[in-house]
């Protein structure tokens, strides 16, 4: 990884797969989970994150940089608009990914506690699913089967609401 | 975690999550998906933070629309035909009910402020000598006022909210007692003296309809929710 400034206090994190990524304490400190870590002084100079793979640890340190590299809205008031834009394109692209991917990307945001990464993922699978039928989305959800509605239940499920099926 | 092709497995506090920031349409659609799913729809806390989450006020009431048959506390009757045609002006919902043991229709609003039914009186209903009921005209939000479409060719507007006395009846133009009223075609000029019905055949291009300074009255609740003014052909 590289830095962008050799003087900041580093970070290095170990994904499961034992690949370790040195980043600036700055850009770790956008997950909640780490800043705890690191205020409670019980980091090491090497954090473990053995349920997060390099693949996706690599995704989520990009996104941290980004976002750490960013105007904070509340730092300032008339914050530039430019910025605004050119995070939510870098949102945008950043989410272009397949759903296992997605799923990998969520989880370990959720173990990291990184809210704003949370909601972007949580965003992106809602604008992947809001179009889908019930059948579909039982499959994509991995909806327990023994949680069905009767087929009686279901049918008037589906006429009270038959608008939205339109 | 194995899943098939394109299939996620997450627990349960972020599916939710995920639920919240779908749009209410998708809501109602899912509501057969599982029983918990069922159920959490329903539950108040999971209705206000979806509206909070997604911001907009008016989407409260679409998913109450899912909803509506647990509202226990309506002392109306809402016949299949119109629970989805809720009409939003002045901060309340509107819709034709039945009230009590004769089934009157009525015209019920639902506050969105502290969620409670109350009765926005009606006019007179009339046309040619002959008295019109309320259960065959369907509610439109006609620039943010609320007017009652007659099947008839008429239509009453409320000019003042809540004022009785306000009720004007205007005559609908270029419309011969079609079946089935689609409301979609029903166009307003901008000072609401004059509404004109206008098939699809003869649907004049938009331009027409700006020279024309007419406007689509939108009539289904979600439209009307989100705002009649952002259908305004101007």
């Amino acid at each position: 990884m590289s830095t962008s400034s050799s003087s900041s206090k580093k970070i290095v994190l170990k994904s499961a797969d034992n690949e370790t990524f040195e980043i600036d304490e700055i850009v770790a400190l956008e997950s909640q989970a780490i800043k705890n870590m690191i205020e409670d002084e019980c980091a090491d100079n090497v954090i473990p994150l053995g349920n997060i793979d390099s693949k996706t640890l690599s995704k989520i340190i990009e996104y941290c940089k980004k976002h750490a590299e960013s105007p904070k809205k509340d730092d300032n008031a008339d914050i530039d608009e430019k910025a605004v834009e050119d995070l939510k394109s870098f949102d945008a692209e950043f989410a272009k990914v397949d759903m296992p991917l997605i799923q990998d990307i969520l989880m370990a945001a959720n173990f990291l506690n990184i809210d704003n990464l949370i909601g972007l993922m949580c965003r992106t699978i809602a604008d992947r699913i809001k179009g889908k039928t019930p059948e579909e989305i039982r499959k994509i959800l991995n909806i327990n089967k023994n949680d069905l509605l009767s087929p009686e239940q279901e049918a008037k499920a589906r006429e009270e609401n038959s608008w939205a099926f339109d | 975690m194995a899943c098939e092709e394109g299939s996620i497995a997450i627990p349960q506090d972020i599916i939710t999550s995920i639920l919240y920031r779908l749009p209410v349409k998708s809501l109602c659609r899912f509501r057969c998906v599982s029983k918990e799913w069922q159920s959490l729809f329903s539950e108040p806390h999971f209705i206000k933070t979806h509206t909070k989450t997604l911001n907009r006020t008016h989407l409260i009431f679409g998913l109450r629309t899912c909803t509506w048959r647990q509202l226990s506390d309506s002392p109306y009757d809402y016949s299949q035909r119109w629970c989805h045609r809720g009409v939003f002006v002045n901060g309340f919902i509107h819709w034709i009910a039945r009230k009590g043991s004769d089934h009157i229709p009525v015209i019920v609003a639902f506050s969105l402020a502290d969620e409670t039914f109350s009765e926005v009186p009606s006019p007179d209903l009339y046309n040619n000598g002959h008295k019109v009921s309320l259960d065959t005209c369907n509610l439109v939000a006609l620039d943010g006022k609320l007017a009652i479409f007659c099947d008839v060719g008429l239509v009453w507007l409320m000019n003042e909210y809540g004022v009785e006395k306000s009720w004007t009846k205007i005559v609908v133009q270029g419309y011969n007692e079609i079946t089935m009223i689609k409301p979609e075609n029903l166009f307003a000029t901008h000072d609401l003296t004059r509404i004109y019905y206008l098939e699809e055949g003869s649907l004049p291009k938009s331009a027409d309809i700006c020279n024309m300074n007419l406007h689509r009255i939108m009539s289904t609740y979600v439209e009307s929710l989100v705002s009649p003014k952002l259908d305004r052909v101007n």
